[in-house]
Parts: C-alpha cells; structure tokens; sequence
C-alpha cells in the first residue's frame, strides 16, 4: 500500500506551496506509483476484498498513463495560480487512487465503494472548476447524474446479493448459476437486477441514451479535465461492467439463457452507441461536441470487444483501451494548447491551423486518423482486432448472429468516422484569412505530444508489446490462455 | 420475504418516478432519499432471509449511508458555489458567479 502513502503525502505537503510544485508533485507520485506498481507486478491473488489478479496491474498502468498525461497537460495550460485550481491535483490524484483500488476489487462491497470514490472527487471539481455561465446547471447534472446512478447499481446489488448470499464476485457467480439449476423462478429478480445495473452504468458512463447528463459538463469543463473524464473514468466503469458482468454474471450470457441473458441487451447497447453516437457525431459543429460523441462511439466498440466473450475479445478491448487512451489525449491537448491563444470553439476556427503551426496541425491529424482507425495507426489495430473478435463470436454459434450486425455496424462506423475526421484535418492545412497564433509550448505539453504520438505511431506499427500486456486482462476473467 | 421486497420495489419506483418528475434539486434530492430507503430495506431483508456466514448487508448498509452521506456534501458544494436551486438554474441569481 505504498502507493496510498505517496498519495497521502503528497496531497499534505501541497496544501501551502503553488500551483507548479503541486503539479510536479503529483507528477512524481504518478510516477513512483508506476514504477511500484511495475516492480511488485501480480501479488497474492487470493484476497476476499481485493484481489491482486493478472488484469490488474494492466488497468492500473492505463489509468496511470491517462492520470500522469492529463496531470502534465494541466500544468502546461494553467498561468494563474488560484486556490481554486490548486485542488485540482490532488482530486485528479484521489480519484486515480479509488480507480487503482476499483482495479483489484473482487468483492461487490469494494467494487461499489470504490466506483463511488472515483465519482466523488469528480462532483466537486464539477462544482468548483467551471468559469462559464452555463456551468451550474451542468454541475448539477452530473451531481444528480451520479447519484441516480449509484442507486441503481445498488438495487442490482441488493438483488444479486439476495440471489448468491456472497458478495464475492467468484463466489456470486457460483452460486447465482447454482440457484438458477435448482430453482426455477429467479427469472424476474435476476433480469431487474441485469437492467438496473447496467442502466446505473450507462449513466455513469454518460453513453446513449444518457449522453446529455455529461455533455455540458464536456464542453465547459478544462481540458485537462475533460481528457482525464474520458481516457480513465469511462474505462473504470467499463472496467466495473467487465467485472460484474462478465465475471460475476457469467453464467447468464449466452441466448440459452432467454430471457435472463445479457449478452443480447449489452450488444443492444453497444450498437446504440456506435450508430448512435456516430450519427450525432457527424452533425456536430463544436470540436467539443465532436470528442465527446466520438468518444462515445469508442465506448461501443470497446463493449463490442468486451461481450465478445473470448480471450481475443477481452484482450483487444484492453489494446482498445490503450491506443484511445494515447489518442484522445494528444486530440485534447492539441485543443487545449491552441486554446491558450485563442477561444476556439467551433471546428470552423481550426480552419488553417497549419500556417501557426505546421507540427501541431500534423500531430492533430494523426490523433483523429488512429481514433478514426486509419492503418500503421495504434487506433486501426485496436478496431481490427475488436471486430475481429466479434466476427469470431458470431461465427462460433448460430445463436450469436447479432455478432454479425454488432461487427457490421463497426466497420460502417470506421468509414464514417474517418470521413468527417478526414474532412476536419484537411482544413486544419486550408487556407485562412486568419492571422497566425503566436503559440507556446511548455515542456510539460511537448512531453505530452511525445508520448502520445510516440504510443499511436509505434503501437500501431508495432503492437505485439502491448498485446501481450492486454492478454493478460482474460486470465483475470477466467478466460484460459492458449 | 415476498412483502419487504415488494415494498422495496414500490419504494424504489416512486423515487425513480420522482427523480424524473421534479425540476428542483431539492425534490430530486428527496426522491433520491425514498429510493435509499428501499435500497436499505432490500438489503436488511435479504441479510435476515439468506443464510450467510456473515451479515454482508449489514455491511453493505453502512458503507452506503456513508457514501451517501458525502455524496449529499459534494452535492452541497455546488449550491454553496451556483446558489440555491431553481427551475431556471443560474439565471435567475448570475450575482453569484464570480
């Protein structure tokens, strides 16, 4: 638990020093926790509360990774220093802290509490690091949001728990399919517990049909903010999903199970969010907007690899996870760096980016074309391999044949995807009648571009490294390893 | 076993009616209250009905009165910070924004 210390300390020695040193502070625990985490790699894994799997060490570099990226981006943007922004870092760090527990949990009782602490510093940096108008009602959502959510999740708690008596998710899954041999009439209880839950979920997540509960908060929020939310809490609640679903409802995927199986009703919402998600994205004007339901539709090709329920399936959704995480923040902190200069908003004011600064117009193109998924890009192996895993489901079984449809929708995403992130980038090298940003780029920010341009080039040429990291994340899940 | 849950139930669909129903965050923060209420009797009665080694709701209902508890703090932070509530949000009273 070394790594509670460092987050303890380092949140009581800033409370008096500026905004710098605590950024730089939290930047070194980040990386202490990292090096820790990397060093004391897979320990008992027979906890009850926590369990030290195989997956993880996985979630916690991922998480990590987006923690340290946004921390390092937030200390390049901000100028002021304010008692207000000083906070941000250590909330950043405690949500981190609950997401690195949420990780380990094998327990009902420490999945819930510590879904809750990653949500909790996020309402009061909702509350307090909001400067426009329109932020208190956007506060306010994602307060009421939170907490409708939580409840939910709770009352599938509440009826899983009744099911299995355990609280230990392997012991839950057990037992759960034990009942449902031995009697006959958990049918109802069971699909209530199914729906809340992942409803509760969805909400967290802000996907569709949910999306308006986080959008205010997207497009008002800082950046850095805004690139932390995306790239590690919706991955912790996927994460939360992978656990409670696929580990410990296991037994009540398949359709054999009708009509108390989940398989279908996820893939139903997986396919939601990417049409969804991306007809909505197509129409937007705000580069904001444009993220977030982009975003959204990565979260339901990350679903798709996920409910693919084989080891490929889980495995690419882990890549997934990474290669979006290495994208979308270099996407961010483009935004937010030609921000500093200039309000920015629309995707219209991108126009002629390149005349201020060609590099920064490049790196913004090769972010939008791995979120797109274009070839030798981190992005195109990530969406090849989750649509090669759903097409694997599907052929599995005739049962599985919305497998098809999920797969299909993916590949029209794809293509859809890239021509509007194809269309955006060739403006960011029209020309303008603009004059040019004077830019500035601190070195936390070229840090930033670095890594995150380093990890979508190099993953997407070469992404065996990776891949063996993500084929860790089945065994967690019970998945055998060939 | 069968009555508790069925006013858990009734519980929990009357404060997720009223979550959707009230405007104002006060009477969203009260629905919010009812469906704890049947989130805690789901739970005392399956700890009293399951057999179990260990009262594992019991626990549960600590831990979710506390988080709760905070949650409802965190949530009081943004009336310190945007003022009361009300059906139009800030418009009505934009001298708080600073």
């Amino acid at each position: 638990m070394g790594l509670v210390m460092i987050l303890t300390l380092s949140l009581v020695l800033r409370l008096k020093i500026n905004h710098n040193w605590a950024g730089y502070l939290s930047l070194i625990g980040i990386l202490l926790t990292g090096v820790l985490v990397v060093i004391t790699n897979v320990g008992s894994a027979d906890g009850d509360l926590f369990v030290n799997d195989a997956g993880a060490p996985v979630f916690k570099i991922l998480f990590l990774w987006a923690a340290f990226l946004a921390t390092a981006m937030d200390l390049s943007f901000h100028k002021k220093n304010s008692d207000l922004t000083i906070w941000r870092y250590p909330l950043v760090l405690l949500t981190l802290a609950a997401m690195l527990f949420l990780t380990m949990s094998g327990n009902l009782i420490s999945l819930y509490l510590s879904l809750e602490l990653c949500g909790l510093p996020l309402i009061v940096l909702a509350s307090y690091q909001i400067g426009s108008n329109a932020a208190g009602p956007a506060a306010q959502k994602f307060f009421v949001m939170t907490l409708l959510s939580s409840l939910l999740i709770l009352f599938g708690f509440s009826f899983l728990y009744g099911l299995s008596g355990a609280a230990n998710l392997i012991l839950m899954k057990l037992q759960i399919a034990v009942v449902h041999i031995t009697q006959r009439q958990i049918g109802v209880i069971i699909l209530l517990a199914i729906a809340a839950i992942l409803s509760g979920l969805m909400l967290r997540g802000g996907w569709l049909p949910f999306e308006s509960w986080v959008h205010d908060l997207h497009k008002n929020w800082p950046i850095p903010l805004v690139a932390f939310m995306a790239a590690a809490f919706v991955p912790a609640v996927l994460l939360a999903f992978a656990k409670i679903f696929i580990n410990g409802l296991f037994a009540f995927y398949g359709p054999e199970m009708n009509p108390n199986d989940w398989g279908r009703l996820v893939a139903f919402v997986a396919f939601v969010n990417i049409v969804f998600g991306t007809v909505q994205m197509l129409r937007q004007k705000n580069i904001m907007s444009l993220l977030f339901f982009s975003n959204i539709t990565q979260s339901g090709f990350i679903l798709t690899g996920m409910i693919s329920m084989n080891q490929h399936g889980l495995k690419s959704a882990g890549f997934y996870l990474f290669a979006f995480m290495f994208s979308v923040m270099g996407a961010y902190a483009v935004i937010g760096l030609v921000r500093q200069s200039t309000a920015a908003a629309n995707l219209e004011d991108f126009k002629g980016l390149s005349k201020s600064s060609l590099p920064l117009a490049i790196l913004m193109t090769v972010y939008l074309m791995s979120l797109a998924g274009l070839p030798l890009l981190a992005g195109f192996v990530a969406k090849y391999s989750v649509i090669d895993a759903a097409l694997e489901m599907a052929g599995s079984d005739r049962l599985y044949y919305w497998m098809y449809l999920l797969a299909g929708a993916g590949i029209v995403s794809a293509a859809l995807m890239f021509f509007k992130f194809a269309k955006f980038s060739a403006a960011l090298f029209g020309r303008t009648e603009r004059p040019a940003l004077t830019l500035q780029f601190p070195p936390a920010i070229i840090a930033v571009f670095a890594f995150t341009a380093l990890g979508t080039l190099f993953f997407g040429i070469y992404p065996d490294p990776l891949l063996t990291l993500a084929g860790r994340i089945p065994q967690a899940f019970g998945f055998i390893i060939e | 076993m069968f009555y508790y849950l069925s006013l858990a139930a009734a519980l929990f669909a009357i404060g997720l009616y009223g979550v959707f129903v009230r405007k104002n965050l006060t009477g969203m923060i009260i629905s919010f209250f009812i469906m704890l209420n049947a989130l805690i009797i789901n739970f005392a009665a399956f700890t009293r009905f399951v057999k179990s080694d260990a009262p594992i709701g019991l626990v549960f209902i600590v831990f979710i009165l506390v988080i709760f508890a905070c949650q409802i703090l965190c949530g009081g932070l943004i009336f310190y910070q945007w003022g009361a509530p009300t059906r139009n949000g800030i418009e009505e009273n934009p001298q708080i924004l600073k």
